[in-house]
């Protein structure tokens, strides 16, 4: 077997990433879906980036990785506020109600 | 042996992520994002970057993944039922629309074809009196335009209502991700990684054998990058305050302390005295 | 100087209260309005001195119009005799009825707009009588004819009126392509279109012919013949009549200025213009007089029965008109604009005495419904005497001279079958004239009163403004024969301006004959006496047996049916469907309406694609990133792109 190299990782990212991205509109279900496709695809991108900084022996990947793991938990609970209050006002959460943008 | 390892940690994770979007349960969809943390953690560490490993644990699942599991719990989301034969249904809708697309599009090629035939005739006289390069800028404009409204009166739907319902069915969406896997592999098999890799460090890495990870990260976040640090900090201090403003609401029938106006509180406002005689009551 | 202030002060008194008349009261735009018609009849009558009693010719050149090529048109005015005649009987009657509008339309709202039209026709009149060519004539025509439609259709809110305005135009433009072929021809075959000029080469072209389909015709009278319908339109002959008693929707001034005395005289004024061409085209000549005289018999047959008193005095008029033309078609020039000057004397003065009446009956039009009237208006009563008198031809009266003189040519001519025919219909059409004006008068003035009692109240004379216009014409219609026979019938007073018949020889026509027109004017008053002062219940006996010539004369001989039927109808239908095939249908669904609604289908697609859903907004910019992507991987490999 060829050794683990970096374009397996950065493979694992890109699948993980466009997984993320159907998520967002291949879902029939509700908007917390699409909220969990979004962490996937921040996921998708620190892999990505530790990736880079462990095979190019540079810590500012990890650095950076850390920062996006900080705004990803501030969007997540920003994110979840949110639709709790949508929540309140709509009493429901499924996709296909949300369409007052038509037209 | 990291093989192993890697190919395990990756695919639970592809696996999870997938069954992240897939699952029928919104619950299931919170759990299996769990696990995909997971397994993201030990890629991390196979990579050596123990620390962020850990903070993905504790972070993510600890905090993140717990609040969306309250949320989804709180919400109370119906989770999606179970067509039977939803499948062959489906396939048969996506089948049907994407061959009337095709036939469109045969039809509307042949009769370009037919039409361009129609006018060689004429394309003589034009040729003379008309410059070359409008000829065949119009002759190319025309055809097509009289080969839509001629297929529009024999469909009487047009190319852009049937390319609607091509969307509706998601052919299209298949058509992106077959697409997006083409790239991929181009770039895969003209992968080419830098040459130089000295002046592109930024910081580079201590040896692991004297430092550990966390130590190296400790040693530039805390001086080099502290105020990057500091409006991380910010950032999660704002999300907060944010949540809070957001979510918080006024509720009637709940009894709360007024402080202003505990303290602002004067004798004569509240005490009265009675001088009360004997005998009688107040 | 002088000649310019006559011809162009109507045209200030249009401007003034037309632009103005607005802003000022209505008495401003009728004093402005009649002084300046004042201004201009001063200037006629000094002309009239200077160009007729002196003799003298005057061309005074203005500007030049078109000069395309070797073609030349130029705006000028031309006084000889002819001219200056016209001059002086518009001016004087339009300074006539301006005065009587101030009194007539005295509770009209729309007063400045009334004298500004009026003052408007004068002008265009005047450009037509004084014109130097055919160009600034048929200007003029058509000046006169737009002036018609406003006027006629003055009281636009009446669906009859507006109707009645649209038949005037249209009719008159029929005769109006007449008019167009025939300068057409003109120039064609001579070269110009000035008058000077034509009449010079006129007896050159005799020999040239137009050859259409093997049959050749000497152009002249191709000429003169499409000259004469345009003539025919305006002047209302047998055809082309339709639109005068329909023309009586417009006020009463309006219809003894332009229906009376001068608009339908301008077609005998072209043909008396082109008399050196007339005198070559012997055989359009003899249309004009059978057209002529057919005429002043049809319209007097049709005047006997009408009930509304201005369609009585119209269909005279037709009638006279008739007389006119049949008299230029005998070659009698200079007795035809004797018998128009006469005429517009007394048929203004009939005119404005009917409105007078209509005024007093407050607004009555209809003669079954007056009567008795006389004793409570005998000023109107004496007017329309004298009028109707003149009209009659009773002797030393007016008419008398001109009428006799026409009937007196006709009698000359009578040898051929023409003259004869002319002769004979122009006796009867004497006994008819006499038999309806007396008619008139008896049903309007005489026996018992038919108006209701409030009518019959409020009935007054009219007042002074009103009654000082009538004086005048009424003096006219008097001495105006008397006085004019004289210079019309000699030779030096018309110069070069007509063709004057050669010096009849031959025998003195019998004395019979003499004083037969003037006893069947008598006979026809003392039937029409008979008829309707002294007993009442014959012309109803009459009509009842006579069922069928009644109906007949009643209906205006069917003609407007006849002519709806044919013609009108068919041009409405084509009209119509142009109008919902072609324009509707066509051009409005491809054209405008069809690219409002390509845009509407457009945008309304457009906006199918903001679904409201979030993930296909997303899924679209996914395509985009996708898309460009593939573009920079493609641009690497492929150069160029």
């Amino acid at each position: 077997m060829k050794p683990i190299g970096l374009e397996h990782y950065l493979t694992v990212s890109f699948f993980l990433f466009s997984l993320g991205i159907f998520g967002i509109f291949w879902n029939r279900k509700s908007v917390i879906i699409i909220l969990m496709a979004i962490e996937l695809m921040l996921l998708a991108v620190n892999i990505n980036l530790v990736a880079f900084s462990c095979f190019l022996k540079d810590l500012a990947g990890q650095l950076f990785a850390l920062f996006v793991l900080t705004v990803a938990a501030a969007e997540a609970a920003i994110g979840l506020a949110i639709l709790v209050v949508f929540y309140r006002n709509r009493h429901s959460i499924d996709v296909q109600d949300i369409s007052e943008m038509k037209g | 042996m990291t093989q192993v390892a890697f190919y395990l940690f990756s695919g639970i994770l592809l696996f999870s992520g997938s069954m992240v979007i897939f699952a029928r349960n919104p619950v299931h969809s919170v759990l299996y994002l769990i696990l995909a943390f997971f397994n993201a953690a030990g890629l991390f560490i196979l990579l050596g970057a123990e620390f962020l490993a850990m903070l993905l644990v504790v972070v993510y699942v600890g905090a993140v993944a717990v609040l969306f599991l309250f949320v989804v719990m709180m919400l109370d989301i119906a989770p999606l039922k179970k067509h039977p034969g939803l499948l062959r249904y489906q396939l048969e809708k996506l089948s049907r629309a994407f061959l009337s697309l095709m036939g469109y599009l045969v039809q509307f090629f042949i009769i370009s074809y037919l039409l361009s035939s129609l006018f060689i005739p004429v394309l003589d006289i034009m040729l003379a009196t008309v410059p070359t390069k409008t000829v065949e800028v119009g002759c190319g404009l025309f055809t097509p335009v009289l080969a839509y409204l001629i297929l529009r009166y024999l469909f009487k739907k047009s190319f852009f209502q049937l390319s609607i319902e091509f969307m509706k069915y998601l052919l299209g969406v298949w058509m992106l991700g077959i697409i997006m896997l083409a790239e991929l592999s181009y770039v895969m098999m003209h992968w080419e990684s830098l040459a130089v890799r000295e002046g592109v460090v930024l910081v580079p890495t201590p040896d692991p054998q004297q430092v550990t990870n966390t130590q190296a990260l400790g040693k530039i976040i805390y001086t080099d990058y502290s105020l990057l640090f500091e409006t991380a900090g910010f950032i999660l201090l704002v999300a907060m305050i944010g949540a809070i403003v957001l979510t918080h609401r006024k509720r009637d029938g709940v009894k709360r302390q007024n402080v202003h106006d505990q303290i602002m509180r004067r004798k004569e406002d509240t005490l009265k005295l009675h001088d009360v005689p004997l005998g009688k009551g107040v | 100087m002088i000649y310019l202030l006559t011809i162009f002060s109507p045209l200030f008194g249009f401007l003034l209260a037309g632009v103005l008349g607005q802003k000022y009261s209505a008495r401003f735009s009728q004093i402005a309005t009649c002084t300046f018609m004042l201004f201009s009849v001063i200037g006629a009558i000094s002309i009239f001195n200077e160009v007729a009693l002196g003799g003298v010719t005057i061309d005074i050149p203005l500007m030049k119009w078109i000069e395309v090529g070797a073609f030349r048109a130029q705006w000028g005015l031309r006084f000889d005799t002819l001219n200056a005649i016209m001059v002086m009987i518009v001016t004087l009657i339009s300074f006539l009825v301006h005065i009587y509008s101030i009194g007539y339309m005295r509770h009209d709202p729309c007063i400045p707009r009334f004298m500004a039209y009026l003052s408007f026709f004068t002008f265009m009149m005047l450009i037509l009588v004084t014109a130097y060519d055919f160009i600034q004539l048929f200007f003029g025509w058509e000046g006169v004819g737009l002036a018609s439609y406003l006027l006629i259709g003055f009281w636009y809110d009446r669906q009859t009126a507006n109707a009645a305005a649209l038949k005037a135009f249209i009719v008159n433009r029929v005769g109006d392509l007449g008019l167009i072929l025939g300068m057409g021809a003109i120039y064609f075959v001579f070269g110009t279109l000035e008058f000077k000029e034509i009449f010079i080469l006129a007896p050159s072209k005799l020999n040239v012919c137009f050859s259409v389909g093997g049959y050749s015709f000497p152009c002249i009278e191709i000429i003169c013949f499409l000259l004469l319908i345009g003539a025919m339109g305006k002047s209302a002959q047998l055809g082309l009549h339709i639109w005068l008693p329909d023309a009586m929707e417009g006020p009463t001034p309006v219809s003894a200025l332009i229906h009376a005395a001068t608009m339908v005289t301008a077609g005998v004024f072209l043909i008396v213009k082109c008399s050196p061409l007339y005198q070559h085209a012997p055989i359009t000549s003899d249309i004009m007089t059978v057209v002529g005289a057919t005429t002043a018999f049809f319209a007097g047959t049709i005047a006997l029965t009408q009930n509304d008193i201005k369609r009585v005095i119209a269909y005279s008029t037709c009638s006279q008109l008739g007389y006119m033309f049949f008299a230029a078609g005998l070659s009698a020039y200079n007795i035809a604009i004797f018998h128009l000057v006469t005429h517009a004397f007394f048929k203004a003065l009939l005119f404005l005495g009917a409105g007078a009446v209509i005024h007093s009956m407050s607004d009555e039009q209809d003669m079954r419904s007056m009567g008795g009237i006389w004793r409570l208006v005998p000023v109107s009563y004496l007017m329309m005497l004298i009028g109707s008198i003149a009209l009659a031809g009773i002797p030393y009266f007016s008419g008398y001279y001109s009428k006799d003189a026409i009937l007196e040519t006709a009698w000359h001519a009578s040898g051929t079958p023409v003259g004869a025919y002319a002769y004979i219909l122009g006796m009867i059409s004497t006994f008819l004239t006499a038999f309806y004006s007396w008619r008139l008068l008896c049903l309007t003035f005489t026996g018992k009163p038919r108006a209701n009692e409030m009518v019959m109240s409020h009935v007054h004379e009219v007042g002074f403004v009103m009654l000082v216009p009538l004086f005048i014409l009424a003096s006219g219609a008097i001495f105006s024969g008397y006085f004019g026979v004289g210079y019309f019938s000699q030779k030096i007073f018309w110069g070069n301006s007509l063709i004057m018949p050669e010096e009849i020889l031959g025998e003195h026509p019998r004395l019979i004959i003499e004083i037969l027109p003037t006893l069947l004017g008598m006979s026809g008053i003392a039937l029409a006496y008979l008829l309707y002062a002294w007993t009442f219940s014959w012309p109803l006996f009459f009509s009842e047996k006579f069922r069928f010539i009644y109906q007949l004369f009643f209906h205006k001989w069917y003609i407007d049916e006849f002519y709806d039927r044919m013609i009108v109808s068919k041009i409405l239908g084509l009209g119509a469907r142009f109008w919902q095939l072609g324009d509707i249908k066509l051009i409005d669904k491809w054209g405008p309406d069809g690219i409002s609604r390509l845009v509407l289908q457009m945008s309304n697609r457009s906006s199918q694609l903001q679904t409201g859903y979030l993930f296909n907004y997303a899924y679209a910019m996914v395509w985009g990133v996708v898309g460009l992507v593939v573009w920079f991987i493609l641009k690497s490999k492929i150069k160029g792109l």
